[in-house]
């Protein structure tokens, strides 16, 4: 009777408080292991970003490759990314010709890899319906055959402004020889 | 006697267990939790704390060989500080990086291939590489960040794109 009066153990209370306790650092322990592998949003364009290649004449004469482009998205867009082959049998453009730009700050300017469209205010600044029209220089590039135009955007991801590629709204034309 | 024996019996009191108890789960749980992440290794992350595995599935790249011209363009938003070569001779297969095999790549794209720029290679050893393969499988390699500062990470090679030999 005395040993049975005299057995004594955790109480009820600090049970649950461990039990919590020990729930609570485990459940923290796999959030922060796992936090990482939560997929969140991805950097990339809106659906609706599209660019037209109206036309694109290459001059022999100058040694001049003018396009003109259309926004006809549903999103304005700041500019693109422009490549060439002077290859003519080539499928795949792999010549950049935004630092071929003629008149860079009228219009358009160079950014980086990029053509920066000067349409408007704002980081995106050509926006839907508008045109606009550059000029490239291919002396040391050669005649081009096809061109690429990837569309840009600056874009707000997680509260920074980010620069993007559209790589899925990109366009391919072949070269006409004026 | 049974009196006696009774006031001599003595014990840890249940505050003195329940800190032991408390000690000794937390101890051992730091134990296992140090022992299983030497296992997982710590996480790389990309883009604001994201796993750089998930990251490795944004990468978007054409990649092109087509009459003695290996090229890659970078499509997508997530820059490719490298790529790797799998190449695949018969039945064994080796992997290669491309800063080995093209000093184009070394002088030009030391930061690797940000978003839109074109990576265009004729010469050797690479072509020559590429050449005598059967299959090569062209694999990014991204730059992430850990507690332990920048590190490249190889992504899986269902991430990886196919080169399409004529």
């Amino acid at each position: 009777m005395a040993m049975l009066r005299n057995k004594k153990g955790v109480s009820v209370m600090i049970g649950y408080i461990l039990l919590v306790v020990f729930a609570l650092s485990v459940s923290v322990g796999i959030y922060s292991w796992l936090r990482s592998y939560v997929p969140g949003e991805g950097l990339g364009c809106p659906d609706g970003v599209s660019l037209y290649l109206k036309s694109a004449i290459y001059n022999a004469g100058a040694n001049e490759l003018t396009i003109e482009i259309v926004n006809n998205g549903r999103f304005s867009v700041a500019g693109y990314f422009i490549h060439m082959t002077d290859d003519v049998d080539a499928e795949v453009p792999t010549v950049d010709l935004s630092d071929e730009l003629k008149d860079s700050g009228v219009g358009a300017q160079k950014l980086g890899g990029s053509v920066f469209i000067l349409s408007g205010d704002g980081d995106n600044s050509f926006s839907p319906g508008s045109e606009s029209t550059q000029v490239f220089d291919t002396t040391d590039t050669g005649r081009p055959y096809l061109v690429r135009i990837t569309p840009t955007r600056q874009q707000n991801v997680d509260e920074r402004q980010r620069f993007v590629g559209c790589g899925e709204a990109r366009t391919e034309q072949v070269i006409i020889a004026e | 006697m049974v009196i006696e024996i009774k006031g001599v019996k003595k014990g840890v009191s249940p505050v003195v267990a329940t800190v032991l108890l408390v000690v000794m789960v937390i101890i051992i749980g730091l134990i296992i939790f140090l022992w299983f992440r030497s296992f997982t290794g710590d996480a790389l992350t990309k883009f604001g704390g994201r796993n750089i595995e998930l990251v490795c599935g944004e990468v978007q790249m054409l990649v092109n060989y087509d009459r003695g011209e290996f090229s890659i363009t970078n499509l997508g938003n997530v820059p490719i500080y490298s790529v790797e070569l799998k190449i695949t001779e018969g039945r064994s297969h080796s992997t290669e990086s491309i800063t080995d095999l093209s000093s184009k790549w070394k002088e030009n794209f030391k930061l690797g291939l940000r978003q839109g720029q074109i990576f265009s290679d004729y010469t050797n050893p690479l072509i020559e590489t590429i050449d005598d393969a059967d299959e090569v499988l062209v694999i990014p390699v991204l730059i992430g960040t850990s507690s332990e500062g920048d590190k490249t990470h190889i992504c899986d090679e269902k991430n990886g794109e196919e080169l399409v030999l004529n």
